[in-house]
């Protein structure tokens, strides 16, 4: 009877990541029902995250479209079940680089066609509308700063800082996800911290915590 | 006991340890570990930080509309899924429109051919006619006025230039000319 092995206690975060592997599994055996129920789980994740890098609502919409849609198409070569979620960010990230690299493209040749202008992103119109002015200048105020801080760091630094905080991915995901070093992007965030925290445009918002 | 002595980690050894706080220098990670102001100061600056993503996810936008699965197309267009096949597929098709063209080739080859032909009788004969009228410019009823061929004049002529071997009888009475000519040539020196 002492030999006999005792129940294992009831572990929600183990059982969620076993049925999270599960979920991958069978979409990577071809299940779309099972691969639904993934983009239910990251669509919003995935689409802040791009809308963050973007800045306009329609295009973070296109592209999160695309990523799931290519995820979806590739997801036989996923070789690890837990890899899933820095591996769709990895796509994510690679989908905004090839928006960008066309931005580009369309603004060398609007340089030739003025009719064609190139959408700018405006930090301004980032917020949700909120029914309290008072709010509503809160929020403003409080983007413009963090953009502010934002342009301050260097494109590595904002990358690693915004997936760490914002997307709230771990160091490894992170890693895995720009295809870095787990020690690269500590140093890289180290940086970022060192200069966020000196923000002083950011400091009230920071310590007060709420907006 | 010591530690409670030691200096309290700063912000930027803070900060380190919320980046990586396995590579800290061993002595700032054992104070750390071992004391608890030090401890709650850096879950308090990391919960700033996460306070401030937070912050900015509640400024993000929903989407409007959920990414979606194209519909389940398994039979159709099957090999227009794979660039290389329908890369091959279209240079196919371009090698079979080509033969399919090619026996009109000889066709056009031979209305050349005839084009040529004809173009060549043309100028032969032209030149024909330009070599009759260098020989004798005069049209034919002028000939018959003269009474005698132009090319006939030209032979007598050329005869008196250079005679032929024939008129040998000439020879002497040539030779005595000439005598007499160098008797003169040399009186005049």
């Amino acid at each position: 009877m002492e030999n006999m092995a005792l129940p294992k206690p009831y572990d929600p975060v183990e059982d969620s990541a076993l049925e999270f592997e599960k979920l991958v599994w069978e979409a990577k055996e071809g299940s779309r029902q099972a691969f639904n129920r993934l983009i239910d789980r990251f669509h919003q994740d995935i689409f802040r995250m791009v809308f963050f890098r973007i800045g306009s609502q329609m295009d973070a919409e296109d592209i999160t479209q695309d990523v799931f849609l290519q995820a979806f198409k590739n997801i036989g070569q996923l070789k690890t079940l837990g890899h899933f979620k820095a591996w769709l960010y990895r796509i994510a990230i690679n989908r905004i680089r090839d928006f960008y690299r066309k931005k580009r493209f369309r603004s060398l040749i609007s340089i030739f066609s003025e009719n064609d202008a190139v959408d700018e992103d405006g930090p301004g119109d980032f917020q949700q509308p909120d029914p309290d002015p008072l709010d509503n200048v809160i929020q403003k105020d409080f983007w413009q700063q963090f953009s502010l801080s934002m342009d301050r760091l260097s494109k590595m630094e904002k990358e690693v800082f915004l997936l760490r905080f914002i997307d709230q991915l771990g160091i490894r995901e992170i890693a895995q996800a720009l295809s870095k070093s787990e020690s690269t992007v500590k140093t890289h965030l180290y940086r970022a911290l060192v200069k966020v925290k000196k923000d002083k445009g950011l400091k009230n918002f920071f310590n007060a915590g709420t907006i | 006991m010591n530690m409670k002595t030691e200096q309290h980690l700063n912000e930027d050894h803070i900060l380190r340890a919320i980046a990586d706080e396995m590579h800290l220098p061993k002595e700032i990670r054992q104070h750390l570990l071992n004391c608890a102001d030090c401890r709650q100061k850096k879950q308090e600056t990391e919960n700033g930080f996460h306070r401030l993503g937070e912050a900015v996810r509640q400024l993000s936008p929903l989407p409007k509309r959920r990414p979606r699965l194209q519909p389940e197309t398994r039979q159709k267009m099957f090999m227009f899924r794979r660039p290389l096949l329908a890369a091959v597929v279209s240079v196919l098709l371009v090698l079979m429109v080509g033969w399919w063209v090619v026996p009109l080739k000889p066709h056009f080859d031979t209305v050349s051919r005839y084009t040529a032909q004809s173009d060549l009788w043309e100028d032969e004969k032209l030149m024909s006619e330009i070599s009759k009228l260098t020989e004798n410019p005069l049209p034919e009823s002028y000939t018959v006025l003269i009474s005698e061929s132009y090319t006939d004049t030209e032979d007598d002529y050329m005869e008196y230039l250079v005679p032929s071997a024939d008129d040998q009888p000439m020879l002497p009475e040539l030779n005595k000319n000439a005598r007499y000519l160098t008797k003169k040539g040399g009186l005049l020196c």
